[in-house]
């Protein structure tokens, strides 16, 4: 029995030092009010802040020719976007959105479409009111938001109701605020479906 | 007279056909799709290979065990604020599966009680802990996620995809080197222990095996389906075949075929991915058990 223990530390202490090589990097919670959805993704998130390029704020990034967005397809009301998420199914939706909060410089530039519904809040400590379209994975127990900013519009009256189902077309940007870099939609259009 | 004739299906057939092709296009043009398809795979090839021995060990259930103590780990490694659960959940997990696998046949609690308990024990301490002290604000999100996988695999980064090769690539290498000797231990412990080899070292790195597999597969199924992925093929295999070898062989191409596939129709038909990939492997289990059916009466 001594020696069972003995070989399983010895075993779990190599098998530390093998998964420290691959060690990921760290990721805070975001504390900012902007943060994606209710810190659901909290995780994402802050990589994604921590990913983002320190630039000036709602100063769009060079956009990087990934493969993901080399095609521009015809979206469904017929207008060309670099990333139709309308077209896609649940799962793949979720996995793009996820990837835009940990490589949002890849993202950075490209129209977007997506579907989803509203969710508005303020957060404590601020009078700033965030806008999201949340859009759920698969199996609908997780979600995922995206702030989108849609210019010239006052709140209430030119938003839905809370868990309307949206359509928000813009381009993706980001913005620094509180010395942290967040990813969010510069929309053109937001449409109640 | 001209005859006329005209499939109305025709035209409707290449468009959903360039439609279904345009969509894969741009599906497999998001590296994250690759990603899923390379760890996927590994995963499953492991897997399979570890399963044929643990069944015959009748350790089919040990999978499950571990994979709800990598849960409660997952846990631990939430509460302590890790940003990577791994230094958490390897060791953790590593160390009750040798626990499991080596105390089994002496210990005063028997194999598959020690299991249940470690099993049970850690979901409950796991799920407490995570209602304790949240990490999110969605704990019933992050617990669907831990437990059926959800579409983490669609969500691995390059590194993540860098540490399976690394560990399939030493499983592997691993089960091909000491083929031999694991086939010794499967089938008969006593008689290689009095052949003067030391059968608990063999167990040992079964052991050490199997944790790994099921860390990797929580990635892929989910905690509370890696038994499936381990389970399935080598059932599948030991229907129709019956040396070690060649049901070895055959669950590690089930195995492969079946999370290709699955993967394929979940980012397709944006199906859950690790519940996906084992109806697959539950649909070929029946496939074989009819094919067994025909094999048997001709011989």
């Amino acid at each position: 029995m001594k020696k069972t223990a003995k070989a399983a530390a010895l075993t779990a202490a190599a098998l530390l030092l093998c998964s420290s090589c691959a060690q990921q990097p760290a990721a805070k919670a975001p504390d900012s009010p902007s943060a994606l959805i209710n810190n659901i993704m909290s995780e994402a998130a802050a990589q994604a802040s921590e990913a983002a390029p320190k630039a000036s704020a709602t100063t769009a990034a060079a956009p990087e020719t990934t493969a993901a967005a080399a095609e521009t397809p015809a979206s469904q009301d017929g207008t060309a976007v670099d990333i139709d998420l309308t077209q896609m199914n649940s799962t793949m939706i979720y996995s793009v959105i996820y990837d835009m909060m940990i490589n949002p410089d890849s993202y950075y530039g490209k129209s977007l479409l997506v579907d989803g519904y509203f969710d508005t809040m303020v957060y404590d400590g601020s009078d700033t009111r965030y806008f999201f379209v949340v859009v759920p994975d698969a199996t609908a127990c997780c979600v995922q938001g995206l702030e989108f900013i849609l210019t010239g519009a006052s709140y209430p009256g030119d938003y839905p109701e809370v868990q309307d189902d949206i359509r928000v077309r813009g381009v993706m940007d980001c913005y620094e605020e509180a010395g942290q870099m967040y990813t969010y939609i510069r929309a053109d259009s937001l449409t109640k479906i | 007279m001209r005859t006329y004739r005209k499939n109305p299906w025709k035209g409707r057939k290449t468009g959903l056909t360039n439609e279904f092709m345009a969509k894969l296009q741009l599906y497999f043009s998001y590296p994250f799709v690759w990603y899923a398809l390379i760890v996927g795979l590994l995963i499953a090839l492991c897997s399979s290979l570890l399963g044929v021995t643990l069944v015959l060990k009748r350790f089919s259930y040990i999978g499950d065990g571990l994979s709800h103590v990598a849960f409660g780990a997952m846990a631990i490694a939430g509460v302590l604020g890790l940003t990577n659960n791994m230094y958490v959940v390897l060791p953790i997990t590593v160390i009750s599966a040798v626990l499991l696998l080596r105390t089994g046949q002496n210990a005063k609690i028997n194999g598959d009680a020690a299991i249940a308990m470690i099993s049970v024990g850690a979901l409950a301490v796991g799920y407490m802990l995570m209602n304790l002290f949240p990490s999110s604000a969605n704990i019933s999100g992050d617990v669907c996620t831990t437990l059926f996988g959800s579409t983490s695999i669609l969500t691995l980064k390059p590194e993540d995809v860098i540490l399976c090769i690394i560990m399939s690539v030493i499983v592997i290498a691993v089960f091909l080197l000491f083929y031999h000797k694991i086939f010794a231990v499967t089938f008969d412990e006593n008689f290689i222990k009095a052949a003067g080899v030391k059968a608990e070292g063999y167990n040992l790195l079964i052991a050490i095996i199997t944790a790994l597999i099921i860390v990797l597969a929580m990635n892929l199924v989910g905690s509370l389906l890696i038994s499936a992925l381990i389970i399935f093929p080598a059932l599948s295999a030991m229907r129709v075949f019956r040396s070690f070898r060649s049901v070895i062989i055959c669950s590690a191409v089930i195995s492969v075929i079946c999370a290709g596939v699955g993967i394929f129709t979940s980012i397709m038909a944006g199906t859950p991915v690790g519940s996906t990939i084992v109806v697959t492997d539950i649909a070929v289990f029946f496939i074989f058990c009819i094919v067994s059916l025909f094999t048997r009466r001709k011989a």
